[in-house]
């Protein structure tokens, strides 16, 4: 399952999708919008994509993880559009016949999403301001109001 | 002559007022050229252009692809997916 969607994504359809009797271990991915990042309080998100190349990446990203590790399911869903605190804006889900490769390949492919993938996040800070999040240097710039 | 219509997206089409801009070159540009040029156009947001890239086809060029007329080419800033 790779898909961008505008609509609340249900991740519990999104782990089902690749649970499988032959899994012994699916790992499931909620990247959601967070409210506090350090003093400054976010209203809610809003999320933009080059669509026809964010779900090829988004393909490539799912044909190189198989490649890396013996996946049997491999699910990637992210949101556009203006998404609310607590909402999730992307849910990866990976299965595996043990647990080693899911959890690295789901580590593996948040982490790559945000660096190859074209969306962008617009911060709407509760005091009325907002910005495009175009991180410079992820390690050196300062977190942005989703997952991590 | 080759006409460039370049995709925008985020910082980008908000400074633009649009999702698209034109540029003219007299002969076929390699991606540095373009960037260049978009230098120029938007000094103030050097900064966002420095760290971005060029999607040719819906692939990320590097700085010495020759652009073709024809090729469908999108200015990328930095992603902030997830």
């Amino acid at each position: 399952m790779i898909e961008i969607v505008s609509q609340p994504i249900d991740a519990t359809l999104v782990l089902e999708s690749v649970q499988s009797p032959i899994a012994g271990a699916s790992v499931l991915f909620v990247g959601s919008t967070r409210e506090w990042t350090e003093d400054k309080q976010t209203a809610s998100l809003d999320y933009e994509c080059y669509e026809e190349m964010a779900i090829l990446k988004l393909q490539e990203l799912e044909t190189e993880a198989r490649g890396r590790w013996p996946l049997i399911g491999c699910s990637l869903v992210h949101r556009v559009g203006p998404v609310e605190i607590g909402e999730a804006s992307v849910v990866i889900a990976v299965s595996s016949a043990h647990r080693k490769p899911a959890f690295e390949a789901g580590q593996w492919l948040i982490d790559t999403l945000k660096t190859e993938v074209p969306i962008w996040k617009k911060e709407k800070w509760r005091n009325g301001d907002s910005e495009w999040v175009h991180p410079a240097n992820p390690q050196a710039s300062p977190p942005s109001s989703s997952e991590d | 002559m080759i006409e460039v219509e370049l995709d925008l997206f985020a910082v980008f089409k908000e400074e633009h007022g649009s999702n698209q801009l034109q540029l003219s070159f007299d002969a076929p540009p390699e991606v540095a050229t373009l960037i260049t040029r978009l230098q120029g156009h938007w000094p103030n947001l050097s900064d966002i252009l420095c760290k971005s890239r060029i999607a040719v086809n819906n692939q990320f060029c590097d700085d010495k692809y020759l652009i073709q007329q024809g090729d469908k080419v999108a200015l990328i800033p930095p992603v902030s997916g997830g």
